[in-house]
C-alpha cells in the first residue's frame, strides 16, 4: 500500500512536471507568434473592456499591384466593446481645422451592435478615380465608398494637413463609447475660406473627414457637423486628434 | 520520526521524502493550473490576432489553404493561397451565367505552381470599365478579360457573394477565392426606382475566380430545385421558373413563386375545390384538413430519394391532402415542370386509387388585388375588363362573368391576363398616393396565362371587384379581376398549364 501511494505520487510528478513542461513551451511559442502577429498588426492591450482602443498600423499589407492603384492607406486596429452601437461617416467637401463641421456630399451606415467584443481591421484609402478623390473604408468585413467633391487633389503629398486619433509611434488610445471619434481628417490648408455658421465665425477648407460616433449622440453629431453647437455641449464629446501628418 | 508499534501512529508516519514529494506535488499543480490559464489567454489572443491578420496558416500540405488578405480598395480582392503538389492546378476565372448552383464557362485559366502564392482580382465591373477584370499572381498579371460594355448594358443595382455548388462534389476540393452575381439594374425611368428581391439560385450574370485541378470539368447545373432545397423557403420546380412554395397562411392554398421576377412575393396562388358529382369534398372550408405533403409518388406516405441529374430537365411531384388517416377523400394532384417550357408549371388530378371518386374539380386562381388585373385574352381575343363587363353578363350576387371560351376549335383554350400598368407595381404603389395602403406585387411586370383541355372545361369565369378590403374608397384606376375561376371535368389526365411571365403586350404573342 505504501509503495503504491509512493509510485502514485511520484507519477503524479512526473505527468504534472511533463504538463508544466509542454505547456511553458507552447506558452513560449505563442508569445512569439503574438509578438510577431502585433509588430504587424499594433500592440493593444486592454485594461477596460468597455471602452474603445485604436492604435495605428505602422505598415499597412498591400500588395504591390494593388499600391500603385491606390494612393494612400491608412490602417487601425480597434478593440470594440460588447454591446457598442455606432455609425460611420465618410464626406468630402469643406472641413474646419478643429471639431467635426463638414459641408459637402457625405455618406453613412450603421450595423447592428455585436454583443460581444470583437477586435476589428479598419482600412481607409483614397483612391483617384475618374478624377474624382475616392475614399473607401472597410471595417470587419463591411465596406463602402464615397466620392469626396470639392477636394480634387492631384497627389496626397505633404502640402495637406491630415488628422488622425491614433499614431504609429505613439500608445494605443482608449475612448468612453459616448465620445465621437473623427478618425481621419484631411484638409489643404492653402484653401482658407471664412464661414459663419449660427453667427459663429471659422475658417474653412477643402478636405473631408472620417468619423465613428455613437448612435446615442446622432443629434448632437447632427448638429456638430453643421457647425452649431448643442445645448450643453461639452468639448470632451469629440476626440481630439492625436497628431498631425 | 519512528514514536512506537501502534497502528494510529503508524498510519500519521511522514517522512521527510515524502512531505518534499507532496509539496513538490502540489506547487506543480498550481503552476499547471497557472500556465494552463495563461495558455488559454495566449490561445485566445492568437485567434483574435490571425482573425485579423493575412497569414496563411496550412493545416494540411495536401489540401489548397486561403487567406484573405484585409481590402485596401474598393475594386480590388487579395489572397495569400497554399497550392499542394499531389496535382496539376489551374487558377480558372469564369463569366457568363451563374447561379449558387452552377459554375459558370472558363473564359481564362492559368497553371499556378505548388507553393504558398499572393493572388489578386481587379474588378472593373461597370460597363464604363466595360466589365474587365485583372487577376496577378505573385504581382504578375496572368489574366485580363474584358466582357465588354454590352455585357450588362445598364449596369446592376446590387451584386451578391455566393458560395461553391454544394452538389458538385469532385475527388478534389476546389478553392473558390470569389465570386458574384449581378443583378441587371432595370431602367424604368428616371425617379422610378425598382428594388428587386430574388435570392441566388436565380441565373444571373456574374463571374467566379477558384483553384481547381487541371482535369477538372463541370456540367452545366440543373435547372430543376428538388429537394434537399427547403420547399418553405426555396421551394421546388424550376429555379429560373415557377416554384411551389409551401405556405403556411393560409395552408390550403398552392403557392408559387417566381424569383427570377425579382420577388419572393406568391406570383401564383391557387385554391382547388374537389367535388364526388354534386358533393364537394374538399375544399379551403373543410374542417379536418391539415396540410398538403409534397411527395415524389402518387401513392404512399413516405417521401422518396428525389433525383437530381443535372441532366434532368422534368420534375414531377404530386401534392397529397393531409386529412387524417379516415378520411374518406384524400385527394392527390400531380405537378409537372418541363425546362423547355420555363414560365410554366402543370397540373392535372394524379392517376391513383385516392382520386377514383373525384369527377369534377375547381379552381380559383387569387391574386387580382395585388396583381391589378385588368386586361385579359382569350385566345385571339384581347379585351379590357371594361369591354368584358359590358359585353358579358354578370352574375348578380358574386360579380361573376362568365368568360366565352365556346370560339375556337383548337384542343387547347388558351387565356392570358395581366395589369393594365406598364410600370412595376412597387413604383406604382409608391408614387401614386391612392395605391399606398394596398399590398401590390413587388416584381417586375408580370403576364400571367393557362392553357385548359378543351375536352375537361367546363366553364371559366372572372370574379370582379371594385373594392380592396383595406380601401373606404373604390379601387383606384376602376376594377379588377379579384380572381378566376375555372370549372373542370376529371378527363383522363389531362395537363391544366398555369403560367407567369414576364409582361408583354397582349394579342403580340399567341400563347
Amino acid at each position: 500500500m505504501k509503495h503504491a501511494l509512493r509510485l502514485l505520487l511520484i507519477l503524479a510528478l512526473i505527468l504534472g512536471g511533463s504538463v508544466l513542461i509542454r505547456l511553458t513551451r507552447e506558452n513560449g511559442r505563442l508569445g512569439e507568434e503574438i509578438a510577431q502577429l502585433e509588430a504587424e498588426l499594433g500592440r493593444m492591450s486592454i485594461d477596460d473592456a468597455d471602452r474603445i482602443y485604436l492604435v495605428e498600423i505602422e505598415t499597412p499589407q498591400v500588395p504591390p499591384e494593388v499600391a500603385s492603384h491606390v494612393d494612400r492607406v491608412w490602417q487601425f486596429r480597434c478593440y470594440i466593446p460588447p454591446g457598442y452601437d455606432f455609425m460611420r461617416m465618410s464626406g468630402g467637401g469643406r472641413v474646419a481645422e478643429n471639431g467635426i463641421y463638414h459641408s459637402g456630399s457625405s455618406g453613412s451606415s450603421s450595423g447592428s451592435p455585436n454583443p460581444e467584443a470583437t477586435h476589428e481591421l479598419l482600412t481607409i484609402s483614397f483612391q483617384k478615380k475618374d478624377n474624382r478623390s475616392v475614399l473607401f473604408d472597410c471595417f470587419g468585413g463591411s465596406a463602402g465608398t464615397t466620392s469626396w467633391h470639392r477636394f480634387n487633389q492631384e497627389q496626397l503629398d505633404d502640402s495637406l494637413v491630415v488628422q488622425k486619433l491614433a499614431a504609429s509611434n505613439q500608445r494605443p488610445r482608449s475612448f468612453d463609447q459616448d465620445t465621437i471619434l473623427p478618425l481621419l481628417k484631411i484638409y489643404d490648408p492653402s484653401t482658407a475660406e471664412e464661414k459663419e455658421v449660427a453667427g459663429k465665425k471659422f475658417t474653412t477648407y477643402a478636405g473631408g473627414l472620417f468619423v465613428l460616433f455613437p448612435k446615442t449622440r446622432t443629434s448632437e453629431f447632427n448638429q456638430l457637423h453643421k457647425g452649431e453647437t448643442p445645448s450643453d455641449f461639452d468639448p470632451s464629446w469629440v476626440a481630439s486628434e492625436v497628431s498631425d501628418e | 520520526m519512528n514514536s512506537g508499534n501502534s497502528p494510529r501512529s503508524a498510519r500519521l508516519k511522514f517522512s521527510l521524502r515524502h512531505l518534499i514529494i507532496l509539496t513538490t506535488l502540489i506547487a506543480v499543480g498550481i503552476a499547471v493550473v497557472m500556465v494552463h490559464r495563461k495558455n488559454r489567454l495566449l490561445h485566445q489572443q492568437r485567434e483574435q490576432l490571425l482573425s485579423l491578420s493575412s497569414r496563411l496558416i496550412v493545416d494540411n500540405e495536401d489540401e489548397l489553404t486561403l487567406a484573405a488578405m484585409p481590402r485596401v480598395a474598393d475594386d480590388f480582392l487579395s489572397w495569400r493561397v497554399h497550392v499542394p503538389e499531389n496535382d496539376d492546378y489551374e487558377l480558372r476565372l469564369g463569366a457568363g451565367d451563374i447561379s449558387e448552383q452552377g459554375v459558370p464557362p472558363i473564359v481564362d485559366k492559368v497553371r499556378i505552381l505548388a507553393g504558398q502564392h499572393r493572388v489578386t482580382l481587379q474588378s472593373g465591373d461597370s460597363p464604363d470599365e466595360e466589365f474587365q477584370y485583372v487577376v496577378y499572381v505573385d504581382g504578375e498579371q496572368v489574366i485580363s478579360v474584358k466582357m465588354g460594355q454590352d455585357w450588362i448594358p445598364g449596369g446592376w443595382s446590387s451584386s451578391h457573394g455566393m458560395g461553391w455548388p454544394r452538389q458538385s462534389a469532385s475527388s478534389s476540393s476546389p478553392l473558390q477565392l470569389a465570386a458574384r452575381s449581378y443583378r441587371a439594374k432595370p431602367d424604368f425611368g428616371k425617379r422610378n426606382y425598382f428594388n428587386g428581391n430574388s435570392d441566388n439560385y436565380v441565373t444571373r450574370l456574374g463571374y467566379r475566380l477558384w483553384i481547381d485541378s487541371a482535369d477538372q470539368t463541370y456540367q452545366p447545373p440543373s435547372p430543376l430545385m428538388v429537394p434537399p432545397f427547403d420547399p418553405l423557403h426555396q421551394g421546388i420546380g424550376l429555379r429560373d421558373g415557377l416554384r411551389y412554395t409551401m405556405s403556411n397562411r393560409p395552408p390550403y392554398h398552392w403557392t408559387f413563386t417566381r424569383p427570377s421576377l425579382a420577388t419572393n412575393d406568391p406570383m401564383l396562388r391557387i385554391v382547388a375545390e374537389f367535388f364526388d358529382g354534386e358533393k364537394s369534398v374538399l375544399s379551403d372550408r373543410t374542417q379536418s384538413f391539415a396540410s398538403w405533403q409534397i411527395r415524389d409518388a402518387a401513392s404512399g406516405s413516405a417521401t422518396q430519394r428525389w433525383e437530381n441529374e443535372s441532366t434532368k430537365q422534368t420534375l414531377t411531384a404530386f401534392l397529397h391532402a393531409s386529412l387524417g388517416p379516415k378520411a374518406e377523400y384524400q385527394p392527390v394532384v400531380e405537378l409537372k415542370w418541363d425546362a423547355s417550357r420555363p414560365d410554366e408549371v402543370g397540373l392535372r388530378l394524379a392517376n391513383t386509387p385516392a382520386n377514383d371518386r373525384i369527377t369534377r374539380w375547381r379552381l380559383r386562381i387569387l391574386g387580382g388585388l395585388e396583381h391589378l388585373w385588368r386586361e385579359i385574352e382569350i385566345g385571339e381575343h384581347s379585351v379590357t375588363l371594361g369591354e368584358l363587363m359590358s359585353e358579358a353578363p354578370v352574375e348578380p350576387n358574386e360579380n361573376l362573368i362568365s368568360l366565352n371560351i365556346s370560339d375556337g376549335t383548337e384542343s387547347e383554350i388558351a387565356i392570358r391576363w395581366q395589369t393594365n400598368e406598364t410600370l412595376p407595381l412597387q413604383i406604382v404603389q409608391r408614387t401614386k398616393q391612392q395605391y399606398a395602403s394596398m399590398q401590390l406585387n413587388r416584381g417586375l411586370p408580370s403576364s400571367f396565362g393557362m392553357k385548359l383541355p378543351r375536352s375537361i372545361t367546363e366553364n371559366v369565369s372572372a370574379q370582379t371587384s371594385d373594392r380592396h378590403p383595406n380601401l373606404s374608397i373604390p379601387l383606384p384606376g376602376g376594377p379588377v379581376v379579384q380572381q378566376l375561376v375555372i370549372e373542370l371535368e376529371r378527363g383522363s389526365r389531362e395537363w391544366v398549364w398555369f403560367e407567369v411571365g414576364p409582361h408583354r403586350s397582349l394579342g403580340d404573342h399567341p400563347l
